[in-house]
């Protein structure tokens, strides 16, 4: 246990820089937070850095979906025919969704409260924290990252844009999940049909299962990744101002009302 | 004689890198002062208590109408009938609208950027004093690092030598 505390150590810090990606604490709505954990338990809680709890509500939420054969009676349910969307529910595990689906909902709003209380904490009694990190897995530092080249890459190949952000473990999740997605879903097959204007065809290729998750994930890594480009930048700009204030402003530098040559 | 640089950038890693090419060439008078700088950014959702004539749904809320009516008529010969394409119409219509005004106005935003910002940009003032036949080194550091405005001053009185603190 790290009982022992080193009398210079912080109570709270405002960012962390480690191999695997910057962990920051900013100002979230909890609002939003919560609508991704709806779009998909496990986003909000990714979008908060808990990465452990997400994977865990996201694998879990991947699982009895699969087993209920959930995204295809919602896909039943949209179009009208509740008697195909219930004869396909498999209702052994269908109850086992509800109450973990409300919890990540709410967990990740009320996560996202305390977080933000947090953050105030820590942006008030302003810590040092390390700001360059590297390991024999990798090398992460603080740096400027343009927003809108995050979501162009979000938008290629989801994952690319968290990649560039150096959010490591989200971009390895959605990686993953994309490359299982496109394959089971057949989606390629289904875009190419598409784009030679064959839609019934198309849609006899794609399967609706497999094919339901990518909306929400595909939105998520652009939203993640752009969200978090910005807050990247802020978090480098206040720590070089931070820098600059305490090591370049010397007591006893003059200033000159010197004529401008 | 010396010489006293004032410069502005934006936070990079350029400005360290200046600063620290200069403390290599034993230029260690560096004084930088980081600013606050005000946001421009232009209110998009007006407020009960306040608006700026920028409005994101005119177009949208037209265009909802105009989408909804094509739709609840199409939606009498389509599967779905015609609630489900009329609401379908009327999103489409509406985000469609919403977005051509969102983008109407960060090109108008982005030209106003460009006309007051884009200019006046610095977040760190740095200032550097150096004797003169250092000048040209500073000078080049400087601008190398793209520096946004450098401006180089003649010191009246000789530079009283601050005590060398070790940085």
């Amino acid at each position: 246990m790290n009982n022992f505390r080193n009398k210079y150590r912080n109570r709270y810090y405002h960012a962390y820089v480690t191999t695997f990606g910057t962990i920051q604490l900013h100002q979230r709505n909890p609002l939003v937070v919560a609508l991704w954990s709806v779009a998909f338990p496990g986003f909000g809680h990714i979008l908060l850095h808990k990465f452990i709890s997400g994977f865990a509500l996201f694998f879990w939420e991947f699982y009895i979906n699969q087993k209920t054969q959930l995204n295809t009676a919602i896909m039943y349910s949209f179009n009208g025919d509740i008697a195909q969307a219930k004869a396909v529910l498999n209702e052994k595990y269908i109850y086992l969704y509800i109450p973990v689906y409300l919890f990540a909902i709410w967990d990740s709003y009320r996560t996202a409260v305390d977080l933000n209380k947090v953050h105030l904490l820590a942006k008030r009694e302003n810590a040092k924290y390390p700001n360059f990190s590297v390991s024999p897995f990798e090398i992460n530092y603080l740096d400027k990252k343009k927003p809108w080249i995050a979501l162009v890459w979000a938008m290629t190949i989801p994952s690319l844009g968290q990649l560039y952000i150096h959010r490591i473990l989200a971009a390895v999740l959605t990686l993953a999940m994309t490359v299982m997605i496109v394959i089971h879903s057949n989606m390629i097959e289904g875009m190419h049909y598409f784009l030679l204007g064959n839609f019934p065809k198309s849609r006899e290729v794609m399967g609706v299962q497999w094919f339901l998750y990518f909306p929400s994930i595909y939105f998520f890594t652009m939203y993640d990744s752009y969200t978090n480009a910005v807050e990247l930048t802020k978090l480098f700009d206040w720590e070089q101002a931070d820098y600059l204030k305490e090591n370049y402003q010397p007591q006893n530098f003059v200033l000159h009302k010197g004529e401008k040559i | 004689m010396g010489i006293q640089f004032f410069s502005t950038f934006q936070h990079s890693h350029y400005v360290e890198l200046a600063i620290s090419k200069l403390k290599e060439n034993e230029v260690v008078h560096i004084y930088a002062v980081p600013l606050d700088n005000r946001s421009m950014d232009m209110k998009l959702v007006d407020t009960m208590h306040g608006t700026d004539g920028t409005s994101l749904v005119d177009i949208g809320l037209i265009l909802a109408m105009m989408g909804g009516t094509i739709g609840v008529s199409r939606g009498f010969v389509l599967n779905w009938g015609p609630v489900y394409w009329g609401l379908i119409g009327a999103a489409v219509g509406f985000a469609v609208g919403f977005v051509y005004d969102l983008i109407k106005n960060l090109v108008k935003r982005k030209k106003m950027r460009m006309r007051t910002v884009k200019t006046t940009a610095g977040e760190v003032i740095l200032i550097v004093q150096c004797r003169a036949e250092q000048a040209p080194f500073v000078e080049q550091t400087l601008w190398g690092n793209r520096a946004l405005g450098v401006a180089k001053t003649q010191m009246q009185t000789a530079p009283s030598e601050p005590v060398t603190t070790d940085l």
